[in-house]
C-alpha cells in the first residue's frame, strides 16, 4: 500500500480548565467538549524480582493476553566506556554479539531467528548495552538457547 | 492464532460501528475509516483523498482551528490520520476517560465540516500537501520512482495508475467546489467506520456513538466503485529515470492480484523466500556472499482491487547492475523450476503467524486489523482466516505462482546519477 501519512503538529499544549454543560436529553449543545472524567489510575502489573547464583538479576512481569514474551538482557557498559581513542566499540561489540557465537555463526543466528519467528536483536546507548528478545511463547525453549548463546 | 473478540452494529444513518473492549490498559483508541482513497479520484484530480484528509483537521463548525489539537494534547491524547489508495483513516491515542472528546470531536468534523471550510483554509493546506510532495518525493533520491512505475504498470485511467499524493496540477487545479463535492459524496457516515478498541465500557460507549453521531444525517448514495480488470502487459517495459542519486537503483515489478485473492498469500511467502533475511535467495547471493549489493527488498503489495509484486536492488559502489540483474533472471528462473525446500517453506511461515501476533499487541495495532478486515475481506471476524491462507501455502504454490506472476511481463525501471543513463537495465540486461 502506498501510504501517505499527515505528519501531525499541533499547536502548543496548554493547560485548560473547560467548564461546560451538556444540554438536557432533548437538543445536544455541540457547541462545547464534554466534560471529562478524571483521568485514569495506572494500576502497575507486580514486578517480581530474583537473583541468580551467578548474580544475574532478574525482574519478571507477567501479562497473559497474547501468547508472547519479551526479554531484555541490559549489561551496565555503553559508549561512556569507550576509550578515548576508540569511539564507537561499545556500540560495535553489540552488533557483533548477532554475527556469531562459538556455535553459531551469522547466517544460522539468521535462520534461526527467522524460522522461529522471534525478534532478536542487540545494542548499546551512552549507559548501557542491551540484547533484547521478543518471542512466541510456543518457541520460548529455542528461543531462550539462542539468546543465551 | 488468537481471534479478536468484538461487537458490530449499524446505526439508522448507516454508520457501522465496531466495539472491541481491552482492559488491560486505561487508554483506548478511536480509529475512523471512510471508504474513500486515492483510488475514487478521478484523472485530473489526484491527490483528493489525502487533500482532503488534510481539511479534515482545519476544525468544523463547533470546532475552531487549533482547538482539536489543544483538547487532544491537554487530554494526554495523540492523533493522526493517513491515506491509502483505498481507504483514509482518523485515529485517536486517549486515556480512557477522554474518549466522549474524541467522538465529539470525530463527529463534528464528520457531520459539520462544510460550514467553516473556506478558500482560505483550502489554499493553506493545498501548500502543505505541495510541500509534503516535495519533501517526500520530489526532492527525496528515488522518490519519484514510483509514480513513474505506477503509470506503466496500470493502464490509464486506472484508480492506481497515480500516486497517493496526487501531481503538482492537479493538486493547483482543485477548486473549493471540487473539495466540498468530494466531502458530500465521500465523507458520510454510510461511508465510515467508527472502531473504539480498548478500555471503555460498552453500554456507556454506545450511548456516546448514539449522542454524538446518532443524528448526523446519512449522506446520499455511493457512487459506482470503479470496476477493473487483471492487468496484463503485453510487453515488457524498460525505463530510465535520472536523479540526484549517487548509486543506481532497479526496480523489478510485476502485476499480480489483488489482496486476499488465492495466490495473494503464495506471493507474500515467495517475496519472503527471496529477500527477507539473511538467508534469503537474493540477500544471500547479492549481499552476503558476492557483496555486490547494498540492499533488496521484495514485496507483494496488495490492495482492494490489485495488487504488484516488486523486487528493488541497490548496488554496492562501483558494483555493476548488470551483474545484479544476471543474478536476478537466475534465481527467479531457480524458484520457478524447482520447489523452495521446506525449511525455507516453514521458516516464512513461520515469520508471518509472529507478525500476526506482533500486530495484535496494541489497542491501535487491533483498530486498524479490524477496520482492515471489516473493509478488504468484508468482516471484521477474519484474523484467523488470514493467518491460515499462509498456513495452508505449500512448496508447489510458491512455484506456481513465481511461474504464472513472475513469468510474464514485466516493468523494469533504473533509477541512475545524473548523466548516466548507460547504467539503465534494458532487455539485453545492463552495461558493465
Amino acid at each position: 500500500m502506498n501510504a501517505v501519512r499527515m505528519r501531525r503538529n499541533g499547536a502548543l499544549a496548554l493547560a485548560l480548565s473547560a467548564v461546560s454543560t451538556i444540554a438536557g436529553a432533548q437538543t445536544l449543545d455541540r457547541s462545547k467538549p464534554p466534560v471529562l472524567g478524571p483521568p485514569p489510575k495506572v494500576s502497575l502489573p507486580p514486578i517480581v524480582t530474583r537473583e541468580l547464583p551467578n548474580g544475574l538479576k532478574l525482574m519478571i512481569v507477567e501479562q497473559h493476553e497474547l501468547p508472547l514474551a519479551d526479554f531484555v538482557l541490559v549489561v551496565r557498559g555503553g559508549g561512556t566506556l569507550d576509550p578515548a581513542t576508540r569511539g564507537g566499540v561499545a556500540n560495535l561489540t553489540s552488533s557483533m554479539l548477532t554475527e556469531g557465537t562459538a556455535s553459531r555463526n551469522s547466517l544460522q543466528i539468521a535462520d534461526q531467528i527467522a524460522y522461529l519467528g522471534i525478534g532478536l536483536s542487540a545494542g548499546s546507548n551512552w549507559d548501557a548495552s542491551t540484547v533484547s528478545l521478543h518471542t512466541p511463547t510456543s518457541q520460548l525453549d529455542s528461543a531462550m538457547a539462542l539468546f543465551s548463546d | 492464532m488468537p481471534k479478536i473478540k468484538f461487537e458490530k452494529y449499524t446505526l439508522p444513518n448507516g454508520l457501522e460501528v465496531i466495539l472491541h473492549e481491552d482492559h488491560s490498559t486505561p487508554i483506548v483508541t478511536v480509529n475512523t475509516w471512510y471508504k474513500v482513497g486515492s483510488g475514487d479520484e478521478k484523472p485530473g484530480r489526484t491527490g483528493f483523498a489525502h487533500l482532503f484528509e488534510h481539511i479534515m483537521f482545519m476544525g468544523s463548525e463547533h470546532v475552531p482551528v487549533g482547538m482539536f489539537d489543544k483538547e487532544l494534547e491537554a487530554a494526554g491524547a495523540d492523533n493522526n490520520g493517513s491515506t491509502t489508495e483505498d481507504r483514509t483513516n482518523y485515529y485517536e491515542n486517549l486515556p480512557s476517560n477522554a474518549l466522549p472528546l474524541a467522538l465529539w470531536l470525530d463527529a463534528d468534523r464528520m457531520g459539520f465540516l462544510l460550514p467553516t471550510m473556506d478558500k482560505a483554509k483550502l489554499d493553506l493546506q493545498r501548500e502543505v500537501v505541495k510541500n509534503e510532495r516535495r519533501e517526500r518525493v520530489d526532492k527525496v533520491p528515488y522518490g519519484r520512482a514510483d509514480e513513474m512505475i505506477l503509470a506503466a504498470l496500470y493502464p490509464e485511467g486506472h484508480p492506481y495508475s497515480w500516486s497517493v499524493i496526487g501531481s503538482m496540477d492537479d493538486l493547483s487545479a482543485a477548486s473549493l467546489d471540487d473539495v466540498k463535492n468530494f466531502f458530500r459524496t465521500y465523507y458520510a457516515p454510510n461511508n465510515a467506520t467508527l472502531t473504539i478498541a480498548g478500555d471503555f465500557n460498552p453500554v456507556n460507549a454506545k450511548a456516546l456513538v448514539r449522542k454524538y453521531f446518532g443524528d448526523i444525517p446519512r449522506g446520499p448514495a455511493m457512487p459506482a466503485r470503479p470496476k477493473v480488470a487483471p492487468v496484463v502487459l503485453a510487453k515488457d517495459t524498460f525505463m530510465v529515470l535520472e536523479d540526484r542519486v549517487q548509486l543506481p537503483r532497479a526496480f523489478y515489478d510485476w502485476p499480480t492480484v489483488r489482496i486476499f485473492d488465492n495466490d495473494d498469500a503464495a506471493l507474500d511467502v515467495l517475496a519472503s523466500v527471496l529477500a527477507s533475511g539473511k538467508n534469503s535467495r537474493l540477500y544471500k547471493r547479492l549481499i552476503y556472499d558476492m557483496q555486490v549489493a547494498q540492499n533488496v527488498f521484495a514485496s507483494q503489495q496488495s490492495s482492494k482491487l490489485a495488487g504488484r509484486f516488486e523486487i528493488d536492488i541497490t548496488p554496492k559502489p562501483g558494483q555493476s547492475l548488470a551483474t545484479i540483474d544476471k543474478v536476478v533472471q537466475e534465481e527467479l528462473h531457480k524458484v520457478m523450476s524447482e520447489p523452495i525446500t521446506e525449511r525455507e517453506l516453514k521458516r516464512v511461515q513461520n515469520s508471518f503467524r509472529a507478525s500476526f501476533l506482533n500486530r495484535l499487541s496494541g489497542v491501535l495495532g487491533k483498530s486498524e486489523v479490524l477496520n482492515s478486515y471489516n473493509y478488504l475481506a468484508g468482516n471484521p471476524d477474519y484474523v484467523q482466516q488470514d493467518a491460515a491462507r499462509y498456513d495452508h501455502v505449500t512448496r508447489a504454490d510458491v512455484q506456481r505462482v513465481a511461474k504464472k506472476y513472475l513469468g510474464r511481463h514485466k516493468v523494469v525501471l533504473t533509477v541512475v546519477p545524473e548523466g548516466k543513463r548507460e547504467m539503465m537495465l534494458t532487455a539485453n540486461g545492463g552495461a558493465q
